[in-house]
């Protein structure tokens, strides 16, 4: 199976990647490139991931989640993923990822949690 | 038993995956045991392909068969230098996710996938046999 991303920036530097079919070692790097590019060249300060389309991960998918993860909270950005499957969970599961994992079940919970980000960020400057 | 070789590299994933999966298909596994097999193969075979002939080509000889039980069991077997996977470090699975080593996640999951997993070493062979309860 392969893998497919995209890519839309919601607002400056607030980021969804979707992705659709295998995040697996053979598909891997298509999305460790496109969060490449996003966290150097695109500034990204939050990146949710949108799984509702993926339904298989290997562990060198676990690890692109893990390096964007790590490199985006070393420029004090902040990753997030939305919609999880079975397997998926239960990769993340197994693995004990989900403590250290914000996962949203919907678009709008993400979007509650994003609005009020950005009004934390908004009265912090005031 | 049926065997399958194929060369030591990435390319040969699908062929591996398309050798075991549809027998338990045809055993009316559920779609979460196809899923936790596939995973189990592509880990333990990608394994191979990174560890077991550095620099080098090499061949990996599959093997699919009933274990006792009524388990689906597979071997791989490879001619690569000595590496018994279920000796690889533990995962620390305490630690914050984001700041744990990379290397290890795949063999835990096979180790907690799998219904039983045994490595031997015979002769110039690396043997791992992964079996999985059908029920």
């Amino acid at each position: 199976m392969s893998l497919t991303v995209s890519s839309v920036e919601k607002q400056p530097g607030i980021f969804i990647v979707s992705a659709f079919g295998s995040l697996d070692t053979n598909t891997h790097q298509i999305l460790e490139k496109k969060m490449d590019f996003l966290i150097t060249n695109g500034a990204a300060k939050v990146i949710t991931l949108d799984m509702k389309d993926v339904e298989y991960i290997s562990s060198m998918g676990v690890r692109v989640i893990l390096k964007t993860k790590k490199e985006l909270s070393k420029k004090g950005g902040v990753f997030l993923i939305a919609h999880v499957q079975p397997q998926i969970k239960r990769v993340f599961e197994i693995i004990n990822a989900l403590p250290s994992l914000q996962i949203f079940a919907s678009i709008e919970e993400l979007d509650d949690y994003l609005a009020e980000m950005q009004r934390q960020v908004l009265d912090g400057h005031a | 038993m049926k065997s399958l070789e194929v060369g030591a590299h990435l390319d040969s994933l699908k062929a591996v995956q398309e050798f075991v999966i549809p027998d338990v298909e045809a055993m009316n596994g559920s779609e979460e045991l196809i899923q936790d097999i596939k995973l189990v193969l592509e880990e333990v075979f990608t394994n191979i392909v990174f560890y077991a002939y550095p620099g080098a080509a090499g061949t990996v000889r599959l093997t699919c068969f009933w274990g006792p039980e009524g388990t689906c069991c597979i071997g791989f077997e490879d001619n690569g230098i000595p590496f018994n996977p279920l000796e690889f470090h533990d995962v620390d699975l305490e630690q914050e996710f984001s700041e744990r080593e990379i290397g290890g996640l795949g063999i835990h999951l096979v180790k907690r996938l799998a219904h039983e997993v045994r490595y031997r070493r015979e002769g110039q062979s690396n043997i791992l046999i992964v079996c999985f309860r059908i029920d």
